[in-house]
């Protein structure tokens, strides 16, 4: 009896430990597929260049970049430049504001302290004929794939402690404040330092005009190809170590402390949180990579110098990362990410598409921030599956429809159709355009097309598949 | 096969009660406390000892200060006069909150649930945790698990807070206080819009914390039939002011408690 007994047991023991060694794809593919998106996204980031030249996507790709679908090679190297720098200081307003509920309105500060601190640790600083610190000179090295200045880069590093620190100072004053009266503390932040930089201090801003620098890679010896690239690698290592450091924070425990905050102040005093703490370090790390985003867009103007000017205290730039992290998604890392790319690229094609009125996008982004507040409060990242696969149906389809057009003369029918004004004011002519009108309609389809079939389908065939008859276990 | 008669599993079962010890020595002592909002004295006075291990009620009709005087207590808000004394005979009048949830050891809970509504329930527990030094986070994720498996909620550790039903709430909120390793604790009416059944779930998990951590728990509430079989002593506030201490027996057949929720010829009914 009692052998018997050990050697069932022994069987069951061999069976669990089988399945325990036994490799779970299904589990694993599944983690796999829930970090799809950020596998994309690094993945597209890192091969932008090489995506042309790829084995079967390459053709298509050259061939949407003929057609002008797709922006040319040069385009995209500037539009990604453009996106790197603003992810970097759009994550970290969204660490402030997302995570520990402090929403700032005033971000553009610390993105114009690091601008120009970076400048001034570079050029020196003369204050009434006495200099408070020396320039720094060239010190070229060489980090494999380019050369850069290692000074500029410290200075970059420099500027951005200074506005963490000057961060940190400003909050001592002002996180007894809560809620909105913070939000207009930083609204006038901003304002303040653009009025003493245009007027009081313009000799030491330089005004709109700005200042004038030297670049982080080193331009001589190079083609001006070769080199946009070279310094697009280099800030993309940038940001993915800052976005690196920012997403652990936001998934440690300190996010996690951050967002008790956010959710209910006292709770989490009596929680034993101390709140005044945490609110100095979210603000410090924020500003801290504000400022690293500030002292990259000297750099990032295509010239062979780098120019700050006052246009980082301007409204605008303060209210970038608030339109662009509401649309994507607050709170979450991964929202305000997805929020920058769609932006810039959708800002790119409408500026195009719409070009019978400068500066119209704009406009254009207000509505579609006003729709996604009122259906969308949670952003497109947490957005009604509904509304994402109709999104899905409609980038898909305009690219393809703007791929086969020609074959059924659809521009010229849609010409004839419309006037030369075009459809509310989208360049009907332009392929942009064109994309732009193909997009809405099949958004619009795709949106509606699920709930139209199922209706369709109930008042023709009925519930289909037609189940059988079902008994009850007896 | 094990065979025991049901006798026999009973007695396996029974808990053995732990004799409770509650010391001489005060872990709070509150001395002249008072609070005006501005002409109305919303505490007036209040002067009373809370020994170690002891369960104690507070009670009082609508707007005597039970809650006020809470406030009090976790520096929430700030006393004009009177002091509050702890074990170490420190006076934490003006510290922060965080200060004496950290420090003293004197943890809360609130009258209306204020969980962290868009964190998971296991989220709102690993919060109070983490203020406690360094810790891996394996560490952290056991510790926050055993706060949550405490209140019986092992099975909702994923939900968010804001999809949870008011008991699982008050006993979160329970669980929360609970892990910031408090030796006082002050329930605020923690029997508030809860069934019979959920009642009964708190009076055990106040219960066990009480003998198995003992931990000196303080509660506030309305009424004296739940607190009966609970407390060892009780504190009556009428107005601001404390009208009676003693045990629930003494505080049943007190004329002047009687008076104060009743009035005067009710009372008189009553008592005759």
């Amino acid at each position: 009896m009692s052998t018997n007994k050990s050697n069932t047991t022994n069987d069951t023991m061999k069976k669990i430990k089988d399945r325990i060694s036994e490799v779970n794809w299904s589990y694993h593919w599944d983690r796999i597929k829930d970090k799809g998106g950020y596998i994309v996204f690094v993945l597209t980031f890192i091969f932008i260049k090489q995506i042309p030249y790829l084995p079967i996507i390459g053709n298509l790709i050259q061939d949407a970049q003929n057609r002008n679908i797709i922006p040319n090679i040069e385009t995209l190297n500037s539009l990604f430049i453009h996106m790197v720098i603003l992810l970097i200081f759009i994550v970290s307003w969204d660490l402030l504001s997302g995570y520990s509920g402090q929403v700032s309105f005033g971000h553009g500060f610390f993105l114009g302290l690091g601008s120009y601190f970076t400048v001034y640790y570079i050029n020196g600083l003369t204050v009434n004929g006495r200099a408070l610190f020396d320039g720094k000179s060239e010190n070229f090295i060489n980090i494999g794939f380019t050369t850069i200045d290692l000074n500029v880069f410290t200075a970059i590093l420099v500027g951005a402690t200074v506005s963490a620190i000057i961060s940190i100072l400003i909050g001592l004053i002002t996180l007894r404040l809560k809620g909105t009266y913070f939000a207009l503390i930083t609204l006038i932040l901003p304002l303040i330092a653009l009025n003493l930089a245009k007027n009081l201090w313009e000799e030491y801003t330089g005004g709109d005009l700005g200042l004038q620098t030297r670049r982080l890679v080193k331009q001589e010896d190079k083609e001006l190809s070769q080199i946009v690239w070279e310094e697009y690698y280099f800030y993309l290592i940038i940001m993915f170590i800052s976005i690196g450091i920012m997403f652990w924070i936001a998934k440690s425990r300190f996010g996690l402390a951050l967002q008790s905050i956010r959710e209910d102040e006292l709770a989490a005093k009596a929680s034993g949180i101390n709140v005044r703490l945490y609110k100095l370090f979210a603000m410090g790390v924020s500003a801290f990579f504000a400022g690293i985003a500030g002292g990259l867009m000297v750099q990032s103007v295509g010239s062979p110098i780098g120019v700050v000017n006052v246009g980082a205290f301007e409204t605008q730039t303060s209210f970038t990362p608030v339109i662009y992290t509401i649309l994507g998604g607050i709170g979450t890392i991964s929202g305000p990410i997805m929020g920058t790319i769609i932006l810039t690229i959708a800002i790119y094609y409408l500026a195009l598409g719409l070009i019978q009125y400068p500066m119209i996008e704009l406009r254009a982004i207000a509505i579609i921030l006003i729709l996604i507040l009122r259906f969308q409060p949670r952003g497109l990242i947490k957005a009604d599956k509904q509304l994402k696969n109709g999104l899905y149906i409609g980038i898909f389809m305009a690219i393809l429809i703007s791929f086969v057009e020609e074959l059924v003369n659809l521009p010229q029918l849609l010409a004839t159709w419309f006037d030369d004004e075009g459809i509310f004011g989208l360049d009907i002519l332009n392929i942009k355009g064109r994309l732009i009108f193909y997009f809405f309609i099949n958004t619009i389809i795709g949106y509606f097309a699920p709930d139209f079939i199922r209706w369709a389908r109930l008042k023709t065939w009925g519930v289909w598949p037609s189940l059988p008859d079902f008994d009850p276990p007896k | 096969m094990i065979k025991m008669s049901i006798e026999e599993l009973d007695d396996e079962l029974e808990l053995e009660e732990k004799e409770r010890v509650i010391s001489d020595t005060p872990i709070l002592r509150i001395i002249d406390l008072t609070k005006k909002f501005g002409e109305l004295i919303a505490v007036n006075k209040a002067t009373f000892d809370v020994y170690q291990g002891e369960i104690l009620g507070i009670i009082g009709p609508n707007g005597s200060g039970k809650t006020t005087l809470f406030n009090m207590i976790s520096g929430v808000l700030k006393p004009e006069e009177g002091e509050i004394l702890t074990k170490k005979n420190e006076n934490i009048v003006g510290k922060s909150t965080t200060k004496i949830v950290k420090k003293h050891k004197i943890a809360r809970t609130f009258q209306i649930v204020r969980p962290f509504k868009l964190l998971q329930a296991l989220d709102n527990v690993t919060i109070p945790h983490i203020p406690k030094g360094l810790q891996s986070p394996k560490t952290l994720k056991t510790r926050s698990l055993t706060s949550l498996l405490e209140v019986d909620m092992g099975e909702k550790k994923n939900y968010p807070a804001a999809i949870l039903p008011h008991g699982d709430l008050k006993r979160l909120d329970f669980a929360r206080a609970l892990a910031t390793d408090a030796e006082v604790l002050l329930l605020d009416e923690p029997y508030s819009g809860l069934s019979v059944e959920d009642s009964f779930r708190i009076t055990q998990l106040i219960k066990n914390a009480n003998q198995e951590k003992g931990v000196t728990i303080m509660i506030v509430e309305h009424k004296l039939k739940l607190l009966a079989n609970l407390v060892d002593r009780i504190v009556v506030l009428n107005q601001g002011k404390i009208i009676a201490i003693g045990t629930p027996e003494e505080i049943s057949k007190n004329q002047v408690v009687i008076e104060s929720y009743l009035g005067k010829e009710a009372s008189s009914i009553v008592s005759s």
